[in-house]
């Protein structure tokens, strides 16, 4: 019998027809525009009313939780920095569209880490070496000042302050986006032999008229989107293979920008609070602390299914408040919630510079037996490996916990590039995967590989840049088209994997 | 979903606290816009609606006495703010025909609009499910909570409601054959 429900076009049509572009949730813009109902809500604390007696440590939070609140928001600012430093190597832009990027004083914009736009959103507005950063989910006001390696924290709500020690690689780490960009165009400039720039036409983007140039190097692409009479970006999009790294967004260059803005000293009618809160000296056992709160507090004693930077940033601001409700003193909960922040950082530092895996989810918090997280150690062979109780071992490579076959383990860079592209020519795209970190094959890479031919296998190589091997290639394309380049392969939990290069 | 952090929420909201507020805000956003989309059939308007939707919930959600029913109490507001904004419009929805832009559409667009008639020819319940589900993609645990049923009913309703339209799009014509996504 004929279930017309179940057919896929039928999905696919009301998905396009009813779908197609998500609703993107501002709750600081509906601040803005519903100041009453505000008001209405938040004057509920000085009443203390409620429907239903509320549980005293739910009071505790509302009423003492300034250093708390300044705590976390340090955190996600600081990680939110972290996240763009993973741009690192260059990528690019045009001439159109690149002065006013080189050469403004100020600029102004929204950036958005990953692809979810209806995620939060980073406001910074940068003015010389400092900036004033505000998060779309959470009041705090951070003013960064990247010369002194030094953060004030601002709770406009509680009235609190508190400045944060950032210096050390944390300081390096937290770049102004603006540095950032500017290296990438510079990259562009110095080389543009790199880089295919490609027409994308006029379109409307985030409201108004805009012509856009697609700029792809390697497996590094840049999508801007630029004011045609101006001639200045409004929307840079960051990709690496094809997963968006950062989204910018209403970007405006050289807007007068009040150093009130982006002073260093504490405004009046705030609270300074006593002492340097201190994010820069993060280690393993912070970040021990954080699998515990994740677990405890936020997980119901499991740990969570992923570590991401995305879940991490969202997440704060609640881990935040949960630290806030533990019946423990003002004193602690500011320590647990630096630790926290601590614990991020190691992770992102973590994710940036060594080999990791995480294998937590389902494991249940003191469970001896599973190891839930292990990395690999500067200076040393060994991996640290974190177990579901937290204990830590030092475990040789050949006794890390076995999750892979040992047949793309112990792959040399030759093999797993002739496996690769045999994988391709044969369309056995399941093959692919196990070659490559990625959760599924890219329509792309199937269009473009699928069913090549192999025409060469080079000798690998390695560079000072790059910590992984390159095996150069030569293939001849489905579509006809010679394709000779360099392999990136990197060594993982799972062997050697497709980094780059295609 | 986490009840016990929800509730949490609501009750921190329920005492003032406004980032408990906004956790629900976001998480309820984008089901609010698609609830009120499904009723209104016009994109711009389900926005505004779920906008003046979360500024009631915030100014009331004292009055809200079971907490785990956050969403559902959210989605009886949203149909009520729905329902004015359709009288205010003199009851039509907007999207269907009306469309300026109609006389100058290509075959996609008609294909696109007869769709868009199948699902507004739907009872409310039925079309509200669609909408929901198709909108965002929202699971049948989140479609289940918002509208208040069992996720065994979201998905018997969703077949159904599927049926219709397949057989009101075979009635004018268009099938998995001759529909060409964009």
């Amino acid at each position: 019998m004929n279930h017309p429900e179940n057919d896929k076009w039928l999905d696919g049509a009301l998905k396009e027809t009813i779908g197609p572009e998500r609703p993107r949730a501002d709750f600081e813009q509906w601040k803005m525009k519903h100041p009453e109902a505000v008001e209405m809500l938040t004057s509920r604390i000085d009443k203390g009313a409620s429907a239903s007696p509320s549980p005293l440590s739910i009071r505790k939070m509302i009423m003492k939780s300034p250093i708390t609140k300044l705590a976390a928001a340090a955190v996600i600012i600081i990680f939110a920095g972290i996240v763009l430093s993973l741009l690192g190597e260059g990528t690019p832009t045009f001439a159109q569209v690149i002065e006013p990027i080189l050469n403004a004083r100020t600029v102004v914009f929204d950036l958005i880490a990953g692809e979810d736009e209806t995620g939060p959103v980073i406001h910074d507005i940068i003015k010389d070496s400092r900036i004033r950063r505000t998060m779309s989910n959470m009041p705090s006001i951070m003013i960064i000042d990247l010369d002194d390696g030094r953060m004030l924290t601002l709770d406009p709500q509680a009235k609190g302050a508190a400045y944060v020690d950032i210096k050390g690689p944390l300081q390096e780490a937290t770049r102004s986006y603006l540095v950032l960009v500017r290296e990438i165009v510079t990259k562009l400039k110095d080389h543009p032999e790199w880089w295919t720039i490609t027409e994308l036409g006029e379109q409307e983007i985030d409201g108004q008229r805009a012509v856009g140039f697609h700029v792809s190097g390697g497996d590094q692409q840049l999508t801007v989107w630029a004011d045609p009479r101006m001639a200045v970006p409004i929307r840079i999009e960051l990709r690496r293979r094809q997963s968006v790294i950062a989204i910018f967004k209403n970007i405006e260059f050289d807007v007068p920008v009040d150093d009130s803005l982006v002073s260093m000293d504490v405004p009046a009618g705030y609270t300074l609070h006593e002492g340097e809160l201190n994010l820069s000296d993060f280690n393993e056992q912070d970040f021990i602390e954080t699998l515990r709160i994740w677990a405890e507090l936020l997980h119901d004693g499991k740990f969570p299914d992923r570590l991401s930077a995305e879940d991490f940033m969202a997440q704060v601001p609640l881990a935040g408040a949960k630290i806030d409700q533990l019946d423990i003193s003002e004193e602690q909960k500011l320590q647990r919630g630096m630790q926290l922040g601590r614990g991020i950082t190691f992770f992102q530092f973590l994710r940036h510079q060594n080999e990791y895996h995480y294998a937590g989810k389902g494991v249940k918090l003191g469970d001896a037996e599973k190891a839930i997280f292990w990395y690999q150690t500067e200076n040393s062979q060994n991996w640290r490996v974190i177990y579901g109780d937290l204990n830590v071992k030092d475990v040789t490579p050949e006794n890390l916990p076995k999750l892979y076959d040992e047949k793309y383990t112990q792959m040399t860079p030759v093999e797993v590039a002739q496996a690769f592209f045999q994988a391709c020519k044969d369309e056995n795209w399941d093959e692919v995967l196990k070659l490559d970190p990625a959760s599924e094959v890219p329509q792309w890479l199937k269009d473009t590989y699928g069913g090549l031919e192999i025409i060469s296998i080079g000798e690998p190589f390695k560079t000072d840049e790059y910590h992984g091997w390159y095996v150069p290639y030569e293939v001849r394309l489905k579509s006809g088209r010679i394709k000779k380049w360099n392999l990136a392969l990197l060594n993982r939990a799972k062997g050697l994997q497709v980094d780059g290069g295609l | 979903m986490n009840l016990n952090s929800e509730t949490t929420l609501v009750e921190a909201a329920q005492n003032g606290h406004l980032e408990s507020f906004g956790a629900l805000y976001e998480r309820y956003h984008s089901s609010m816009v698609a609830l009120a989309y499904s009723m209104l059939a016009d994109r711009y308007l389900a926005e505004d609606a779920a906008q003046e939707v979360f500024a009631i919930a915030c100014r009331d959600i004292g009055s809200l006495k079971s907490k785990e029913r956050f969403a559902a109490w959210l989605a009886g507001i949203c149909r009520n703010v729905s329902r004015q904004m359709l009288r205010a419009n003199k009851g039509k929805p907007v999207a269907l025909g009306d469309n300026p832009a109609a006389q100058n559409r290509d075959d996609m667009e008609d294909r696109r609009e007869a769709i868009r008639r199948a699902v507004w020819s739907l009872r409310d319940p039925e079309r509200e499910l669609i909408v929901m589900r198709y909108f965002d993609g929202f699971s049948q645990e989140q479609i289940s909570e918002v509208l208040d049923i069992s996720s065994q009913a979201v998905n018997g309703r969703l077949v159904r409601a599927k049926r219709k339209i397949a057989k009101y799009l075979k009635r004018n014509g268009l099938t998995g054959g001759n529909y060409e996504p964009s």
